[in-house]
């Protein structure tokens, strides 16, 4: 590309200057042709016209004969001698015909010399003399050659020094593009997010404009699918090992009764293990199942009452409360609210029994309120529980993520609870936050944006 | 035997790893909490520990660098990706079971890291019987016994998975070698033969439909 642009502009370059050099060169002969011609001409008719006048004053004296004769030859031997001085050589000739009234005018060229000559008759009452002229032009022409060589010779230095020029300004050009080039390769690479830099306001800076667009987008692109398959590795991980804990139990208590020779009551508590563990995966199997099935799911919005939805809540949990010694107080400041109740219920619940379970056996206080901001609803449950570390407070929500594995195990979840109350606010419309001290307590937050 | 930390945060799994390594002559310890693994080690000397990857507190690739290899370790996890078991590998573990195992592997796997680092059991008595593990000896009654190598080999295992009943298969796999295919019942005249030599009529028992197993308790 470089190179083509610059051996087309260079081959333009040079058509035109030597096409006006030629031109040049052409029209300095012509001129000067033509000049040289008209001086002769000029100088041929002085000549001519003098030389008739003297005649005349000659012929006025000695009218014909001899000393007319020796007279003239004498007078034109005079002019002979002034006009060699000019590089001009003279002679006459007498015949007995009269001449034609035009003179012939010719160049010619001998060896190294140039000359212009004119033949023609004197005028009346001469015309039997016929007068030829030479002029010895091969100065002029020789000084006209010269200006015309030094011509050629600057244009060819020119032509020279204007192919490194140009040769520097492509690249001046081109470098630009050759930035974006090696920046692509990165990117090809797998270097995303590559950024140039081009000064200057003309199309490659906006080309270059568009490149760091395009490799921004690229790099977001990437990582947010980066990001996308980590999720799913993560959550083929986990579940891997949430399917392989209990049947290490299954397979290992029931390996354990076809081998050992048991003891008294290791019957039962291997059974019991097995379907202990056997529950546990159905459990995970159930939820999963409501995950995928939420994933696409779109609700029939009812208006559920807000109060009454409260209340419900209340008295569902009012069994996991009483053991753990908690306290849950309702406070509904909105009205209504568009959902599937069934699922809106789940959820709540859901949260209050994360929120029931983070707290000190007797010490627990929830609190779920309902109020009504900017044409949203707004749904918060808080406890005064442990808390979530900070570094985990993004994965929660997460598939099988568990803050604390062992309580989580034992108080029977599956890991699956923040996840489906994700996917739930998520087919409502809603987003869930959570806020979280540690040792302080949880608020997680529902914004309806259209209840 | 050996005595052996068990660290496994899944309560149903340590407690069946314990009954396992119990009855093979093991002793052991349970720890749930990747905590506890530290506080533990201090107080008793261990020979060999299992260690979960995913533990709550500290999780085991913690724990094996804090060790810094002062005893042999079996990781036991559910993570079966290759590069799970890379890492923990050269985090200086000794072997690497993937869950669900079966109760040979793991007694099998504990067996040769134990035989590796010299803790491996080197005589068993029974009654009149005394076996000489390290040499590969078996006497009655003070008096040294012949037997073939297959009858070593099932004797030998017999021992080592004492207690836990041997199908027929794995035996033959054990005392012949896995691509042997001859007949099960091969099997059953060599532990005649064995019953016959050491008076062992009641200490292997035969397991219906399954297989034999010896019992040193009665």
């Amino acid at each position: 590309m470089r190179l083509k642009t610059f051996l087309a502009a260079y081959m333009l370059f040079l058509a035109i200057i030597f096409t006006s050099i030629a031109i040049v060169s052409t029209h300095m002969t012509n001129s000067t042709t033509y000049m040289l011609r008209e001086k002769a001409s000029r100088e041929f008719q002085t000549i001519t016209t003098s030389l008739a006048r003297d005649m005349g004053n000659v012929y006025a004296r000695f009218p014909g004969g001899e000393s007319f004769t020796t007279t003239t030859s004498n007078l034109f031997h005079g002019y002979v001698q002034y006009y060699r001085q000019h590089g001009i050589e003279l002679s006459l000739n007498y015949s007995s015909q009269e001449n034609g009234a035009y003179a012939v005018i010719s160049f010619e060229r001998v060896g190294d010399s140039h000359s212009i000559s004119i033949i023609g008759a004197l005028p009346n009452p001469f015309r039997q003399y016929q007068l030829s002229y030479v002029l010895d032009i091969t100065s002029n022409i020789v000084d006209m050659q010269e200006i015309q060589q030094y011509l050629w010779i600057t244009s060819i230095i020119v032509s020279l020094v204007a192919a490194v020029l140009l040769y520097i300004i492509l690249l001046r050009i081109f470098k630009p593009l050759e930035i974006v080039a090696v920046a692509a390769g990165q990117i090809t690479d797998g270097l995303y997010g590559q950024q140039i830099t081009v000064k200057g306001r003309n199309e490659l800076a906006a080309v270059a404009v568009a490149f760091n667009q395009m490799s921004a987008q690229i790099e977001t692109q990437i990582s947010l699918l980066e990001e996308e398959a980590e999720r799913k590795q993560q959550f083929v991980d986990n579940f891997a090992h949430e399917i392989r804990t209990p049947l290490t139990s299954i397979y290992g208590y029931a390996e354990y009764l076809q081998k050992a020779n048991l003891k008294e009551g290791e019957l039962l508590e291997s059974a019991e293990f097995i379907m202990s563990e056997a529950q546990h995966m159905k459990k995970v199997a159930n939820s999963l199942l409501e995950l995928a099935t939420l994933r696409d799911y779109k609700p029939k919005l009812e208006k559920i009452f807000i109060p009454e939805l409260l209340i419900e809540v209340k008295q569902s949990l009012e069994k996991p409360l009483k053991e753990q010694g908690a306290k849950l107080d309702t406070t509904a400041m909105a009205p209504y609210l568009g959902g599937q109740p069934d699922l809106i219920k789940s959820l709540l619940l859901n949260l209050s029994k994360n929120a029931i379970n983070s707290c000190q056996p007797g010490e627990g206080i929830i609190h779920i309120r309902a109020i009504t901001k900017d044409k949203n609803v707004i749904i918060t449950v808080e406890d005064n529980g442990c808390g979530i570390p900070k570094g985990k407070l993004s994965k929660v929500a997460e598939p099988f993520y568990r803050v604390d594995k062992a309580r989580s195990r034992d108080s029977g979840g599956v890991g699956l609870g923040l996840a489906l109350c994700k996917q739930i606010a998520q087919v409502h419309g809603a987003k869930m936050t959570i806020a979280s001290t540690q040792g302080i307590g949880t608020m997680v937050k529902l914004t309806f944006t259209n209840p | 035997m050996a005595h052996i930390l068990i660290v496994e945060d899944d309560k149903p799994i340590n407690k069946l790893i314990k009954k396992n390594l119990e009855l093979v002559g093991h002793t052991c310890v349970s720890v749930y909490d990747g905590d506890a693994v530290i506080p533990a080690l201090e107080s008793t000397a261990f020979d060999l520990m299992l260690l979960d990857i995913m533990l709550p507190n500290r999780d085991g690739f913690e724990i094996i660098q804090d060790i810094k290899g002062q005893i042999p370790v079996i990781f036991l996890t559910a993570r079966g990706a290759v590069h799970d078991r890379v890492i923990g590998l050269r985090h200086g573990a000794d072997d690497y079971i993937v869950k669900p195992f079966d109760m040979l592997e793991l007694t099998a796997r504990i067996e040769s890291v134990l035989r590796r680092t010299q803790k491996s059991e080197k005589a068993f008595k029974l009654g009149d019987v005394t076996a000489d593990l390290a040499g590969r000896q078996v006497y009655y009654r003070g008096s040294l016994v012949d037997f073939t190598p297959q009858e070593y080999a099932l004797i030998e295992a017999l021992i080592q998975n004492r207690n836990i009943a041997l199908s027929r298969d794995k035996l033959l796999e054990i005392a012949w070698g896995y691509d042997y295919g001859g007949d099960t019942r091969t099997v059953d005249v060599h532990i005649h033969n064995i019953r016959k030599k050491l008076r062992w009529e009641k200490v292997i028992k035969t397991v219906y439909k399954l297989g034999y197993r010896l019992e040193d308790k009665p």
